[in-house]
């Protein structure tokens, strides 16, 4: 540990550096705290879990007419049921928990402290990340309850969401620091939500949009243009994991893992630029 | 939290229009409750490409979800609709679609067989014995069970010897290792019926000649069906 003293310029400065950092943890860390507890206050940690308790008894009510595979029927159900409460109800809590810190002045009041615009942006998120994946594994604990799926499925599939829930979590602090309206956040989320899960299909059609015709052809390219930037959400979160386990020959894991990995830094950068830019 | 103040504070044309809506609601209800949307029959069954777009690229909560709604298609708001009324050409579009959605499934070939297929009419149970077929034929290894169960349908509901038999001619003819010596056998069963006992010997032979490792009591079985059931003298006894 540096002993600092007035006696020497460079240890002065690395003492101010060490100091800074240490006072950017500090931020940090109150920032990740104040995120949890904003969730705590919205009730999100009750929220949700009742939500989700109440689709799984809708659930199991209705599987329990099916002629067979009955377990299967709540798997695919609820599986499918609970990851869109949860990114519906993370987008939601995101666009409007961000419209509330900017119009309170929250968010003016951290920045006045020593934090990078930047490093903002990444602590925020990574703290509403956070609380996406308290509540993803809320849901894997109902899935295991309510549908007793193979073990290798839930795994999986509970990463996927864990995944999944985090791009869109990202996606909505982009949305939710550019646009001035939580309302209009949220419907850009759920509408980007919506075209990330159909990527994959309309990808496919836009390839045979030229066989159609001519102003097929040309929203093809425009779907084909847009279609770089939006994440292939159809490989995430199947409920068929949930249903037979996890196919080991299955190479989608793979892409879904590296469409993340790829995704992130995207939104991130963009967040971080876009908000750089931003008069509060 | 805001705090509610007292009920006498509300004016008094509040409560005076609440009151009217309220009575409004009441009547419609009494006028309403009685009134049921007629079913519409079964709809055509949507391309795979627009299936996967509904169930969001998750093809398996399509599959259970719409198999679920064929279930009880129909049947709802305390109506309860016939199997003659329904649209099976329809429905067997239905089910070629959600077995594409997942090839493994085995619930919507139950639905079709065990719900759909007890249906009356021949001519409705024949569309439940194709789409049946073509599920066997597409992935014997998997859906052998549900060619067989096709046989059963064209001997017993549909009586029809001739169909019958030729989905077990195919339903032998499958190229599966694990298939059960029954499936075998089928063809030769369905010709006794009608009187081709002969024909149906010189299958049993075959099926003892070219198993050799048959279990004995599997043996023992097809040489007294020889015997006993068509009259003959099992070679080899």
């Amino acid at each position: 540990m540096l002993i600092c003293t007035k006696h020497s310029v460079g240890i002065a400065a690395r003492c101010l550096s060490d100091a800074m950092r240490a006072d950017q943890l500090a931020i940090s860390m109150t920032l990740l705290r104040y995120i949890l507890i904003t969730a705590l206050r919205d009730r999100l940690f009750l929220a949700l879990p009742v939500m989700l308790a109440v689709g799984a008894a809708l659930v199991i009510f209705l599987s329990g007419s099916a002629i067979i595979e009955q377990r299967e029927m709540i798997a695919a159900l609820f599986g499918a049921g609970s990851r869109v409460v949860i990114i519906a109800g993370m987008v939601l809590f995101v666009s409007f928990h961000i419209r509330q810190a900017m119009t309170g002045g929250e968010i003016a009041l951290i920045l006045s402290r020593p934090v990078s615009r930047g490093s903002f942006v990444l602590v925020y998120s990574a703290g509403l990340v956070i609380v996406g994946f308290i509540c993803v594994a809320a849901c894997i604990a109902l899935v295991w309850l309510c549908a007793r799926p193979p073990l290798d499925g839930l795994l999986v599939w509970g990463l996927s969401l864990a995944l999944e829930s985090m791009l869109m979590v990202l996606t909505a602090v982009f949305f939710g620091l550019i646009l001035n309206s939580a309302i209009a956040c949220a419907l850009a989320c759920l509408g980007f939500y919506v075209l990330a899960r159909m990527s994959g299909l309309l990808g496919a059609l836009a390839d045979k949009a030229g066989e159609i015709g001519q102003l097929e052809l040309l929203l093809g390219y425009g779907f084909k243009l847009v279609s770089i930037i939006i994440p292939r959400l159809d490989f995430f979160t199947r409920s068929e994991w949930l249903v037979y386990g996890w196919n080991g020959d299955e190479p989608d894991i793979y892409w879904m893992i590296l469409q993340s990995l790829l995704f992130i830094p995207l939104i991130l950068a963009a967040t971080m630029i876009d908000f750089s830019r931003k008069r509060l | 939290m805001g705090t509610q103040g007292k009920f006498r504070h509300v004016p008094r044309i509040y409560i005076i229009a609440l009151l009217v809506a309220l009575t409004g609601q009441t009547l419609f209800w009494s006028q309403a409750r009685g009134l049921r949307i007629p079913w519409a029959g079964v709809s055509l069954a949507p391309t795979p490409a627009t299936a996967r777009a509904i169930g969001l690229g998750d093809t398996q909560l399509y599959y259970r979800a719409a198999g679920l709604g064929l279930q009880n298609i129909g049947d709802w708001a305390g109506e309860l609709t016939p199997l003659a009324r329904y649209d099976y050409a329809r429905l067997a579009g239905w089910f070629t679609l959600l077995s594409q959605m997942d090839p493994r499934g085995q619930y919507v070939p139950s639905l079709a067989a065990y719900y759909f297929g007890a249906s009356q009419d021949p001519a409705q149970v024949r569309h439940v014995i194709g789409y049946l077929q073509n599920l066997g034929a597409g992935s014997p290894e998997r859906h052998w069970r549900w060619l067989a169960y096709s046989v059963y349908l064209a001997r017993f509901r549909v009586k029809d010897t001739g169909l019958g038999l030729e989905l077990a001619k195919q339903l032998a003819a499958l190229p599966v290792r694990d298939m059960p010596i029954w499936t075998r056998q089928l063809p030769a069963f369905v010709l006794s019926d009608v009187g081709e006992r002969e024909a149906a010997r010189d299958i049993l032979e075959a099926i003892l000649a070219e198993t050799p490792d048959l279990h004995p009591a599997e043996q023992f079985f097809i040489r007294n069906y020889i015997d006993t059931r068509l009259g003959f003298s099992s070679k080899g006894k």
